[in-house]
């Protein structure tokens, strides 16, 4: 009884077969064995339709697209058969070849049009797999033997008429080219796999090379770091001992303790006096640098993390929060981004970032382990959060392969994750430096950790 | 060092620099190191003209079974050096469970290992160690690793063989 009600609904389903010509129904009649004459009354081809649409959400998507392409490829050859026919109706020519090319492009019609109805029943009732053969699934198949068996004949016959000396061209130039493209379609059928064959062997180093660049396939075993935990990774700008000495006086305290400094010169940015504002923050910094007269040593020995910590937590109480301010941004606006109070909660705030300026005493390390050249004036420089420094373009590029720290193979992620480093030692910070470590443990945003997933938000 | 480095740093100016031209700013500036403060037992240097192109040189690590010989390498930087690691084999036949009879060397660090911080002195010193110290448990040629593990003094008494044999 279901087969039944299948083959009704394949009828029901066959709308331009039995608009065009009414050969389907019969072929199906015969392919799929009727037990006896179904009445395919209304009510029952509302169900069936019913039924169609049930079916048609279960089924796959890839599924759903071949069978919207084979309706439109049915389509358009019916109705290109149809117009093409009514067109040249009454074109004459010499030659009987014209009447056999009509003939062919109207079986051309049918056979799609017949084939369609099985496609779709085929598709919406795919044969289980290791389920035993039914009569069913034995009449499909036949079916569609004789369908290919019909197309490959129309084919070569039709390649027959089209190249076999009188056409009738001028006679009848639709019939003519209707039939060219059926040809030519029929060619590419036939060609597809070797189409595909020569694809693959003539572009295969074409693909590899794409595969390639974009980082994919097994050239990259390790996944690059995205262009947005690399960005949130902080910047710093370099300057010489030599400059740093240079130009003196608060500027050059500024620059003794990395991250102190930053927050000295945002505080103080305005002022100019390094310890101007005369608020907490301007002087809990100015303190830390101002134990190191001269900017002499300008290694890192006051631990960079708790008085930056400090400063900042002076900051936050000031402003209301300011963070992430070491993120890749308009540097040089430090005044600016000072005056911007910034929430902590929200990452993009920090797109106005304070220039952080780094000077590294000893020859040795002012090198960019990667491109082996020595770090200059303003140059940018990537402070990874294992604090190793970089250029900004050499281990950008690096990390656009491999999301680990050149030097200790860090993880990226992992280290984002991770509180900072504690500092070298702590003996120059006077103020602030126990309600920082208190702030550091208890806050993820510090100066400059903020964890990736704050940088996509 | 410092003094070409130097002399270096002073001709460039970090524009955005195309790969290859950064590559072979450092390769130069290798270059200029292997030759000032060269790797022990170790030389290395460019072919011809060509800077992507090297041969080196490797002098048996004495106390190895390979003292007697010296070995000639092959080194081909790729265009993204430093970020690509270089290419290194072996022109010299060895017997040894880590490099095959093609001269391939089986090597973490030129493989996935490789970092741009490492140069090719560093590297060349890490085949000197693998040769003192094969790594049988990661072997490319798996006969010699089992010999190595069970029959140590035929593997040395082969390898002291073909260094003698090829190694010149």
């Amino acid at each position: 009884m279901s087969i039944d009600r299948d083959r009704d609904q394949e009828a029901a389903l066959s709308p331009p077969a039995d608009g065009t010509l009414s050969r389907p129904r019969s072929v199906m009649d015969l392919a799929i064995d009727s037990a006896g004459g179904n009445p395919a009354g209304r009510q029952v081809r509302r169900n069936l339709m019913a039924r169609f649409s049930d079916r048609w959400d279960t089924l796959p998507r890839n599924s759903r697209i071949i069978l919207c392409l084979n309706g439109a490829m049915t389509l358009a050859k019916v109705v290109a058969s149809t117009t093409v026919l009514i067109v040249d109706s009454n074109a004459q020519c010499a030659s009987l070849n014209l009447t056999y090319l009509k003939v062919l492009i109207g079986l051309y019609a049918a056979r799609s049009a017949m084939a369609f109805p099985f496609t779709v029943y085929s598709h919406l009732h795919p044969r289980v797999q290791g389920a035993p053969l039914t009569a069913r699934d034995i009449n499909l198949e036949r079916q569609r033997t004789f369908m290919e068996v019909a197309g490959t004949c129309l084919f070569f016959l039709s390649n027959y008429f089209l190249f076999s000396g009188t056409t009738c061209r001028e006679a009848a130039p639709a019939v003519f080219y209707l039939t060219v493209v059926y040809v030519v379609l029929g060619y590419i059928v036939i060609l597809i796999p070797v189409i595909l064959c020569l694809t693959v062997i003539l572009c295969l180093p074409l693909v590899l090379r794409v595969m390639r660049y974009f980082n994919l396939g097994p050239v990259v075993g390790i996944k690059g770091a995205t262009d947005e935990m690399i960005a949130s990774i902080p910047i710093v700008k370099y300057r010489t001992p030599a400059t740093a000495r240079g130009s003196g006086g608060a500027e050059a305290n500024q620059r003794q303790s990395e991250s102190a400094i930053n927050m000295s010169e945002r505080a103080g940015a305005g002022t100019g006096t390094g310890t101007g504002t005369g608020t907490s923050t301007g002087t809990g910094a100015g303190a830390a640098s101002s134990s190191h007269p001269g900017g002499q040593s300008a290694e890192i020995v006051a631990d960079p993390m708790s008085s930056s910590s400090a400063a900042e937590e002076a900051l936050r109480r000031q402003k209301g929060g300011l963070f992430g301010f070491f993120r890749k941004g308009k540097k040089g606006s430090s005044s600016g981004a000072a005056g911007k109070p910034q929430d902590a909660a929200s990452p993009h705030a920090s797109s106005s970032s304070a220039v952080e300026y780094l000077t590294l005493e000893d020859e040795q390390d002012a090198v960019c382990a990667i491109c082996l050249c020595e770090y200059e004036d303003d140059e940018e420089l990537r402070k990874m959060r294992c604090t190793h420094y970089f250029h900004k373009e050499c281990v950008d590029e690096w990390l656009r392969l491999h999301r680990n720290c050149p030097l200790c193979k860090r993880d990226i992620e992992e280290l984002a994750g991770l509180r900072e480093p504690s500092g070298v030692g702590s003996s120059t910070s006077p103020a602030g430096v126990s309600p920082s470590t208190s702030t550091r443990g208890s806050a993820p945003a510090g100066p400059s950790s903020p964890p990736f997933r704050r940088a996509t938000s | 060092m410092s003094a070409t480095a130097r002399a270096d740093a002073v001709v460039k100016k970090k524009t955005a620099a195309n790969s290859l031209s950064s590559s072979t700013k450092r390769i130069q500036k290798e270059l200029a190191e292997i030759n000032l403060d060269p790797p022990c037992n170790c030389s290395a240097g460019p072919k011809g003209d060509n800077l992507y192109e090297w041969v080196s040189t490797i002098m048996g690590p004495s106390g190895s079974p390979y003292a007697a010989g010296v070995y000639f390498l092959d080194i081909h930087f790729p265009q993204d050096y430093p970020f690509k690691p270089p290419k290194i084999v072996f022109r010299t036949r060895i017997y040894h469970c880590n490099i095959n009879s093609q001269g391939q060397i089986c090597l973490d660090i030129l493989k996935d290992n490789w970092s741009p911080i490492l140069t090719i002195s560093k590297v060349l010193l890490s085949i000197c160690s693998l040769l003192t110290d094969a790594n049988p448990h990661d072997p490319l040629v798996a006969s010699i690793a089992h010999q190595y593990l069970n029959d140590r003094e035929e593997h040395d008494r082969i390898a002291k063989d073909w260094a003698k044999r090829y190694g010149h």
